[in-house]
Formats: C-alpha cells, structure tokens, sequence
C-alpha cells in the first residue's frame, strides 16, 4: 500500500503527517508513507487545499486533519 | 496527568496569552514596587523598553474584544462551512463573472496563509476556472481577511482599513481579467478538483441567526461604544452564542471549530508579540529625520520605496500591521502608508520565485509589475485625498 500526504511543510500537514503514522502503528500495516511538497504533483490529484491524504492513488481527504479513527478506516 | 499533558500540547497559545497578560496586569500595577519602571528602563535600554512598551500597548482589552471574536470567526468559518462551499465556485464550472468576484471577496473568508494559496492558485490555474481567476485569487487572498481588516481598523484607522479593503478588492479583479486578457491564447488542461462539501447541521434561520450573533460579537466588540455598555453587550452575546452552540452543534462540529479556532490563534499569535515587540524596539532606532526625508512626504518615489520595502521584507501574517503602526509614528505621510500595506502581503521575493518557477517568468513580472504599478498610484491617490 502507498500512502502519500502532500503538504508544503505548514503545520497541520505535520499533524496530518504524525497522525498517519500513528494509524499505520496501530493498524501494523505494511505501508509505504511519502511525503510530497512539490506542488504540481498535488495539481496531478486535483488537490486544492492542503494537507491532503491520497492512498494508493485516491484522494481520501483534502483541506483539513481528519482524526485518527477516521485515517484507519481509509487503511482497512 | 496525560490527559492534562495532552490538553496543554493542543491548547499552549491560551497559557501564552494568559501569561502575558498576567505580566502585563502586574507591570501596570507596579506590583513589586521595587523594579520602578526607570529602573527597567535603565536596565534593558530604551529601544527595547520602547519595543516593550508597544507591546503592552498591543495587548490591551480592546485589542483582545476584537480578536478573540475574530479569531473564533475565522474558526468557525474554516471547520462549519468548510473551503469547498467556496472553492466550488472557482473549479471551473460556474459563470466568469461570478467567479471573478467570488475569488475577489472570497479571502475575506477562506484563511489563507502564502502557505496554502499556492495549491489553491496552481488547481485554479491548471484545472479549474483559469489564469485570471487563479490572480485574482493569488492578490486578494492574503491581504483580505476578518482579522487584518480588525487589526488595521483598530490601530490605524477605519477610514484607512476600508479603503485598503476596496483598493485591494478592486484590484485583485482588474489584474485578474488584465492577465486573463494579455495571456488569452494560452490553453490550460481541463480536470476535475477534489472538492470537499461541507456538511454543516445548522440549516435555515438557525444558521442565519448563529451567524448574526457571531458577528454582531465582533462588531460589538470593536465599536467605540462606552465601555461599560461595551461589556454588557459583549457578555450578553456570547451567552447567547454560547447557547446556540451547545444545542445546536454536534458534538464533532463543537470540537473541529475548538480545533481550528485554537489552530489559528497559535498560528498568528506568536508571531505577533514577537514581531509588535521587535517593531517597537527597532523603529526606535531609526533616526525619524532621515525617515521623514524619504516618506514622510506624498510623492510618487515615496509610495514607491514603501512597495519596495514591502517587497523586499517578509513579515508573518498581520505583523504587517504593527510594522505600519509605527511607521506612521515615525511620520511617514498616509500615501505611502497605504501603498506599504497594499503591498506587503502581496510581494514577497520567496512567493515570486515560487510563482516564478509555476507560471514562468514572463507571467510573473507581469503581475508583479502591474501590482507595483497599482499600489503605487493608490497610495499616491489615497495621500493626495486625504
């Protein structure tokens, strides 16, 4: 699985950033987390406002720092 | 003792501001008595006793009646009604002109920092309505918002926090359909966005009447109204709010605008005592002679240098307003000033190299000379008006 989160490096892109990480633990998952600041990668998925999650190529969440719980379901 | 951990990692800037304004209560009460304020003078030296002086001045009661509301504003439009009731306007498929005006006015209520205009600009650009929209966007969105147009009403003047809330509207949409026009022939791709509809619970005048009062709370709160009837009102309305929040709000809804609004004040707060407190300090060592030589006067070469400055320097978020405060202390005449606070939060040499590198070089000096140019006539038109 390949979960990026894209973000210019503001503060809540690091929120979003720790929380995924936090989820990925708690999931044991095997997965692949990348960080993505270049901005035209987010205009490739349509992503207006940061942060963003896109999980294997699908944007889950954009424009906000979705709680923990919610990231898990998205990983299931 | 975790949960207590966990509350004050999220919610620091409330401890912050409650420190400072203890400080700031027994500095004003001489509470102590044996640090006489010469003495402190003497200790730290008068630039930054100045800057410190500033700074207590900032942070008075009627600072914080506007924008503690503000702040909660700002929350409350970023977690109830969410980017995308905005931003759906701007992806492509609704009238030009409707676009125009929705990109013009809409930094009044998306809050945007440089930091997340930039995706917004390219998905507009790219994807979505276009060049000229995306420009549009691109100027009004940090200049235009809730808090700065309070601050600079505040301490500047409402007469100045207006017209530079109309100049940089009309600006953002002149600019916008000028680029749009010079650069018509050039196709972007068209695409879908990811647009993320609000779900708000409130739904008709329960909306409308949440809304009413959290505004009036804020225009309450900044009015020059005598301040005893001033607490009263203010109290009375937030009870009020209060209600409405607890029966009508989800519990989801209640934290997300707790969240956000926290999110925004320990991003702008910081920053600001900071930068109030080094303004202070260091326009105290500008010699004001030598100011008054270059802007004290409306020229067209003053409006000018006061661009520039503001191009060259980067201020965080509404520092720009301190910063100006004591400019105009210093004596530089109102022209330039406007022209300064038209300016900074639109130019910055880090922001145009980013755009630079987006759009290409030619586009950006386009905009970066046509923004010169219009900020630097509006000062010179405002300072002659006035």
């Amino acid at each position: 699985m390949k979960i990026e989160v894209l973000g210019p490096g503001c503060p809540r892109c690091k929120l979003l950033e720790s929380n995924v990480k936090k989820a990925i633990e708690d999931l044991k998952l095997k997965a692949e987390l990348v960080k993505v600041s270049d901005i035209s990668r987010f205009v490739e998925y349509g992503i207006m406002s940061s942060p963003a999650l896109v999980v294997d190529g699908k944007v889950k969440v954009s424009g906000r720092v979705p709680e923990i719980d919610e990231i898990k379901k998205w990983l299931k | 003792m975790k949960v207590l951990a966990d509350f004050f990692k999220k919610n620091w800037v409330l401890f912050l501001l409650f420190f400072s304004y203890l400080i700031i209560f027994l500095w004003q009460r001489q509470i102590g008595g044996f640090l006489s304020q010469e003495l402190v003078q003497k200790i730290i030296g008068e630039s930054v006793y100045n800057g410190w002086l500033s700074l207590v001045d900032y942070l008075s009661a009627h600072v914080l009646m506007c924008l503690v509301p503000a702040f909660f504003i700002a929350g409350a439009i970023n977690s109830l009604i969410g980017t995308g009731t905005i931003l759906k306007y701007l992806s492509g498929k609704t009238k030009k002109w409707l676009a125009y005006i929705i990109a013009a006015v809409g930094g009044f209520f998306l809050e945007v920092c440089s930091c997340t205009i930039l995706p917004l600009f390219a998905g507009i650009w790219k994807k979505g309505a276009g060049l000229g929209i995306a420009i549009t966007l691109l100027y009004a969105g940090p200049s235009n918002n809730v808090v700065t147009l309070m601050m600079t009403g505040q301490r500047i003047g409402w007469q100045f926090a207006f017209f530079r809330l109309f100049f940089s509207i009309s600006f953002a949409i002149i600019i916008g359909l000028f680029m749009e026009f010079l650069f018509r022939k050039e196709r972007y791709e068209k695409g879908d966005l990811v647009v993320e509809e609000s779900k708000l619970s409130l739904k008709g005048v329960k909306s409308k009447m949440f809304w009413a009062v959290l505004f009036s709370l804020l225009i309450v709160g900044t009015a020059p109204i005598p301040s005893n009837i001033k607490y009263i009102a203010v109290a009375s309305f937030a009870t009020v709010q209060i209600a409405m929040t607890f029966l009508w709000l989800k519990k989801e809804e209640r934290t997300a605008w707790w969240n956000e609004t926290i999110r925004f004040t320990s991003d702008i707060i910081p920053l600001l005592i900071l930068g109030v407190f080094l303004a202070g300090t260091f326009t105290h060592m500008i010699p004001k002679e030598q100011f008054q030589k270059i802007a004290g006067k409306n020229t067209l070469l003053a409006n000018f240098v006061a661009v520039g400055f503001g191009a060259i320097a980067y201020f965080p978020a509404l520092v720009e307003v301190p910063i100006a405060e004591n400019f105009m202390k210093l004596g530089m005449s109102q022209g330039p000033l406007m022209a300064y606070m038209l300016a900074d939060p639109v130019l910055s040499l880090q922001g145009m190299l980013i755009i630079s590198k987006m759009i290409g070089k030619k586009k950006m000096l386009v905009y970066v000379g046509s923004v010169v140019v219009l900020t630097v006539l509006a000062g010179y038109f405002y300072g002659m008006m006035v």
